[in-house]
């Protein structure tokens, strides 16, 4: 309603938006966000045929996890920025009224960041015993 | 590749869900795509990934969404798809362009002076940890840390002032709000001033029209008019004339106010029509066909904003008029309540003694000084040539040229300045106020500052910290501060005087909200400069011994405060008396006895068609009917008829002289309003009869012909005589003979400002009428009786149109609407600005006291007593108000004479109101020292010397 107000709220938030995710990555290594994770992984999994829409999907489809498609590109763009992505524009189709699709593959950088994040994972899980979370679990219930 | 199955890889062949599709379907699917939010995705997302997503979506809507979920889910699903996409586009948007500003600043900022960030709270960007091997880029790549730029240490500011703000939440608050409502009442004021002053006429170049004076009198009538339009060098004129238009039809029966105007009317204007065309030179000749333009306000309620209504045949008043054409929303008409033009065929004889008001158009070259002079050499040769009548030097000072904007704006210019005045001096308070309590939190900061600057801080860095901070805080109440300005101009414009033209051009619009931002960024200058610049001064050895400020008397601060808690005073004695003036002149117009009791009394004119009531029998034998109709409905006390109600222009003037009393030679005819009257309606006024009686049903139309005169009249016409009645007044040209059968007291006619004059009443029965309005006197809360009064009068004929239907004191009180309205703005203003005002004298006293605790603490220990103590800080306190009190004095004397043009009876100099404000003053003040000096007599001298002690 209010450009100028709404503006000035939005950067604002966004500053400090900006400023925590800084400040948290000062913290020590960069770690993939879980839906970084994910979103390499469906790319990973999808091999030469990863664009947005198979990408959101792959993900749906493995995870049960409901995304948009805004979220999707937005990670996808920033994976490539980092490296851990290449993108290439290539064919279309005629239900997409004569736009490209933007296919993604896996770079050595995501590859390696996504080995980590599995290493990451494997030592912190290390020898804790799942039977004692699954009791827990069910204590609860 | 084409077609959905080209790319159905293993993830979809693992959904055993997956319905075939095939190209045709697809094809004609193609047009059901929800297009708008296709192209929104493709537009905000930048570059050729717009295509891509937009590609995507629409790609998964065909195969897949829809043939699973149905058309409408799949609709919901694409928009809810498309408007994330969108929002995440935008904050991508934002931070690649944030990230690239940054990023040059910092470049920037490196090549100059790099200064190492230091002071800033929270985790400093380390510049030991380089980015990986990565060459340097202009635009760093998102989650790299920034190199110390400009965007970098805004975001810190206003990281650490967000958290400031949620640290200190009473104060932040109190602020925010003090300021909303400062820059909402001053935004609220501006956007009325904007609307009404400032906003230039809808009008071709509105700056070269001006208005005529004498205004809507014989002088101008139509021979004078068309000498006038003929011989005039200097100006062009069109003349207009208020009239009613009976309408009927579907939509009830209506009169509708409007004007009959020259056919150049709207040319002279320059105003252009929203549908249709306007007058033209040949709508304006003899036996050309009668065309009416209608406005846009009578076109919605009356036609349903039919574009169709143009070319149109109505009837007005049984004759067909074709309608040519509708004019715009925001079009300003002559006077506020017009509802349609008709343009007048002036050849013609109807039009021979109409009275014109005329509006000019300066030619190139001409002012108005020079229009004015021609029309004192053109009116005086027209009277002598046509009338041989020579002007008198009165008469010719009378014919003067205005520019038409101050003619349209009348009386609302002095008011509305007035009142931005006021406001204005308001948001100075309100800064003032806010700029005490940022010194006060300033001073509490003082350790924290110390510590920054000792860690290395430069001076720049803090006062940029804690401007930025001010800068949250006025950007807040700036923010809130237009909501408060929406609520009031909504609120306002609904209660706005009817003297105030151009109403439904104020708006919160472009203009307004610049001024909003402007008042609000220079708020925060006021208040934000001063205190950061004082709270990062301190040297830095006296901020570490923290809390041993408290045991030294800062002097040099106190005396700021204390200048601006005077200032504040100072202003305040302007609001107050001002809105002391205001609400004396308002006192007075509200003790006037207008001459009748408005209270309980309901009004509505009918207007019956010469169609149906072509004679004087069959109107006489209707107005009775209606008369006998209200009488019947329960709760009416007693009912009347007049021609013209008191508060309503109207009334017809004539010379008059008492019988027997022949003028002497040389003396001039005195002239007289009347007015014509039905028995009963004295009674339902309450307008004293003071001798004789009322007219009674005997005063027929073959009985003696009778008057009853208003006691201005009877003095005049026979001075010196205490009983006139019995007498008899000759009136007008002919000395018709009246006998004088009472005598009434005098009512204010045309508002409550304007003095009586010598008055008389004829009865109807012997003066007949057409349309009376109808005045009922009713027992218990009036307004709900309106519509049963309505429905009583329909009830003698439902053909008959009612206008000006409503209460009388509605009409007493908008006569005195705009006093009523700027008294009770400024008497809002100075309450609040009391209250302010209250709250800094208390909060400087406050941190005076809590200053001298020590000092306090050692005279109670010494053995003064706690009411010395009280009184001598009182009176301490009291030195800034004082210093105020005489500052403002002289300037409220002098801000006082905008106001002369509103006061009523009241001088501009009134020094008994002047008086009251300061006492008042003095008196809030006193209470507001009051409460923080009792603090200080009752310290507890051992608990302050203890706690003093190492």
């Amino acid at each position: 309603m209010y450009p100028i107000e709404w503006g000035l709220t939005f950067y604002i938030v966004k500053l400090y938006d900006v400023e925590m995710k800084r400040s948290e990555e000062a913290a020590g290594e960069p770690l993939l966000g879980s839906f970084e994770e994910l979103v390499l992984l469906a790319v990973a999994h999808l091999g030469g045929r990863a664009y947005g829409m198979q990408v959101r999907r792959e993900i749906e489809r493995r995870s049960g996890r409901s995304t948009t498609i805004g979220a999707v590109y937005s990670t996808l763009d920033r994976m490539e920025e980092k490296d851990y992505l290449a993108s290439r524009m290539a064919e279309t189709a005629r239900e997409r009224r004569g736009r490209a699709r933007k296919y993604y593959a896996l770079q050595p950088g995501g590859a390696r960041v996504l080995l980590r994040a599995q290493e990451l994972r494997r030592q912190m899980w290390g020898e804790l015993d799942t039977a004692a979370l699954q009791s827990c679990v069910e204590v609860e219930s | 590749m084409s077609g959905c199955r080209g790319r159905e890889g293993p993830a979809q062949a693992a959904s055993p869900r997956q319905p075939p599709s095939n190209d045709p379907n697809t094809v004609a699917d193609l047009g059901k795509l929800p297009r708008l939010a296709s192209w929104l995705v493709q537009s905000c997302w930048p570059g050729s990934e717009g295509q891509a997503v937009a590609g995507d979506l629409d790609e998964e809507y065909l195969c897949f969404v829809r043939p699973q979920r149905g058309p409408l889910a799949a609709r919901m699903w694409y928009w809810r798809q498309a408007l994330s996409a969108v929002w995440t586009a935008s904050g991508r948007r934002f931070s690649s362009s944030s990230r690239f500003f940054s990023a040059w600043l910092g470049l920037f900022a490196s090549s100059s002076k790099q200064q190492p960030p230091s002071g800033g709270p929270g985790p400093q960007p380390g510049r030991s940890r380089s980015p990986s091997s990565r060459p340097p880029s202009l635009s760093p790549r998102q989650g790299e840390p920034f190199t110390g730029g400009f965007m970098n240490r805004l975001a810190q500011d206003l990281r650490y002032a967000l958290r400031g703000l949620r640290a200190r939440p009473l104060i932040s608050l109190v602020i925010i709000l003090t300021l909303a409502l400062g820059i909402g009442a001053s935004t609220a004021v501006f956007s009325v001033v904007h609307g009404v002053l400032l906003d230039p006429l809808p009008y071709d170049r509105p700056e070269r029209l001006i208005k005529l004076y004498p205004d809507q009198l014989l002088p101008f009538g139509t021979p004078a008019a068309n000498h006038i339009d003929e011989s005039a060098q200097t100006f062009e004129v069109a003349g207009w004339t208020r009239t009613l238009f009976p309408l009927a039809g579907a939509a009830g029966p209506e009169d509708a106010r409007g004007a009959l105007v020259f056919e150049n009317h709207f040319r002279l204007l320059g105003a252009r029509p929203a549908l249709g065309r306007l007058f033209e030179p040949a709508d304006g000749e003899a036996g050309a066909t009668e065309v009416v333009v209608l406005s846009h306000s009578l076109w919605a309620r009356r036609y349903g904003r039919d574009p169709e209504v143009v070319g149109k045949t109505i009837l007005i008043a049984g004759q067909p008029h074709e309608v040519i054409g509708v004019m715009g929303p925001r079009y300003q008409p002559m006077e506020r309540d017009w509802l349609m033009w008709q343009v007048a065929q002036r050849e013609t004889e109807a039009f021979a003694d109409r009275p014109w008001a005329l509006n000019g158009r300066l030619r190139p070259g001409y002012t108005v000084s020079q229009a004015q002079q021609e029309l004192r050499r053109l009116l005086p040769e027209f009277w002598m040539s046509h009338h041989g009548y020579q002007a008198t030097p009165e008469e010719i000072a009378d014919m003067r040229v205005v520019p038409l904007r101050d003619w349209i704006l009348g009386d609302g210019q002095a008011m509305l300045w007035a009142l931005m005045g006021a406001v204005l001096s308001m948001l100075l308070i309100v800064c003032a106020n806010v700029t005490n309590l940022l010194l006060a939190q300033g001073n509490a900061r003082r350790p924290e500052m110390a510590v920054r600057l000792a860690l290395g801080a430069g001076r720049g860095r803090l006062v940029r910290q804690l401007l930025t901070e001010s800068t949250l805080v006025g950007a807040a109440g700036g923010v809130l501060g237009v909501l408060v300005a929406l609520a009031l101009v909504q609120a306002g414009v609904a209660n706005m005087p009817p003297q105030l033209p151009r109403l439904h051009n104020i708006a919160v619009d472009a203009p307004v909200l610049a001024f909003a931002v402007a008042v609000s960024l220079l708020s925060i200058l006021l208040f934000g400069t001063l205190p950061a610049w004082r709270a990062t001064r301190r040297s830095v050895a006296r901020g570490l011994q923290g809390n041993s400020s408290r045991h030294s008397l800062d002097a040099s601060g106190l005396r700021f405060n204390r200048a601006l808690v005077a200032s504040q005073i100072a202003l305040m004695v302007v609001l107050i008396s001002g809105a002391g003036l205001m609400l004396r002149s308002l006192w007075t117009l509200l003790q006037i006895d207008p001459g009748f009791e408005a209270r309980g009394v309901v009004v509505m004119r009918p207007s019956p068609p010469r169609a149906r009531y072509p004679d004087q029998a069959s109107l006489d034998e209707y107005h009775r009917r209606v008369r006998r109709a209200a009488e019947g409905v329960p709760g009416v006390v007693s009912v009347g008829q007049i021609q013209f109600l008191p508060m309503h222009p109207g009334g017809w003037r004539t010379s008059y002289r008492a019988a027997g009393r022949p003028l002497e030679p040389g003396q001039d005819a005195s002239f007289t309003n009347g007015r014509v009257v039905t028995p009963g309606y004295f009674t339902a006024m309450r307008t004293p009869l003071v001798r004789g009686r009322e007219f009674e049903a005997s005063d027929g139309a073959d009985g003696q012909p009778v008057v009853i005169v208003n006691q201005s009249l009877a003095r005049s016409a026979w001075p010196g005589e205490d009983d006139p009645v019995g007498k008899e007044l000759l009136l007008g040209r002919d000395e018709r003979r009246l006998r004088v059968v009472g005598i009434v007291a005098d009512v204010r006619q045309s508002g409550l400002r304007q003095q009586s004059v010598p008055e008389f009443y004829v009865p109807l029965a012997q003066q007949s009428w057409r349309r009376m309005f109808l005045v009922v006197r009713v027992d218990g809360p009036a307004r709900s009786m309106v519509p049963l009064l309505q429905q009583a009068v329909w009830s003698v004929d439902a053909e008959v149109a009612l206008s000006h239907v409503g209460l009388m004191s509605d009409a007493v009180n908008a006569t005195i609407a705009d006093s009523r309205l700027l008294a009770s703005l400024l008497s809002g203003f100075g309450a609040l600005a009391l209250l302010l005002g209250a709250v800094g004298v208390y909060g400087v006293m406050s941190y005076t006291v809590s200053l001298r605790r020590r000092e306090l603490g050692i005279r109670l220990a010494l053995g003064a007593g706690g009411c010395r103590l009280l009184r001598s800080t009182i009176l301490g306190g009291l030195i800034p108000v004082v210093l105020g009190l005489l500052v403002g004095l002289p300037a409220a004397l002098l801000s006082s004479g905008w106001l002369s043009g509103v006061l009523y009876r009241t001088p501009a100099h009134d020094p008994l109101t002047f008086l009251l404000a300061l006492l008042v003053l003095l008196v809030v003040a006193c209470v507001a020292l009051y409460f923080p000096a009792r603090r200080a007599s009752r310290i507890d001298p051992v608990t302050v010397l203890r706690a003093d002690s190492p």
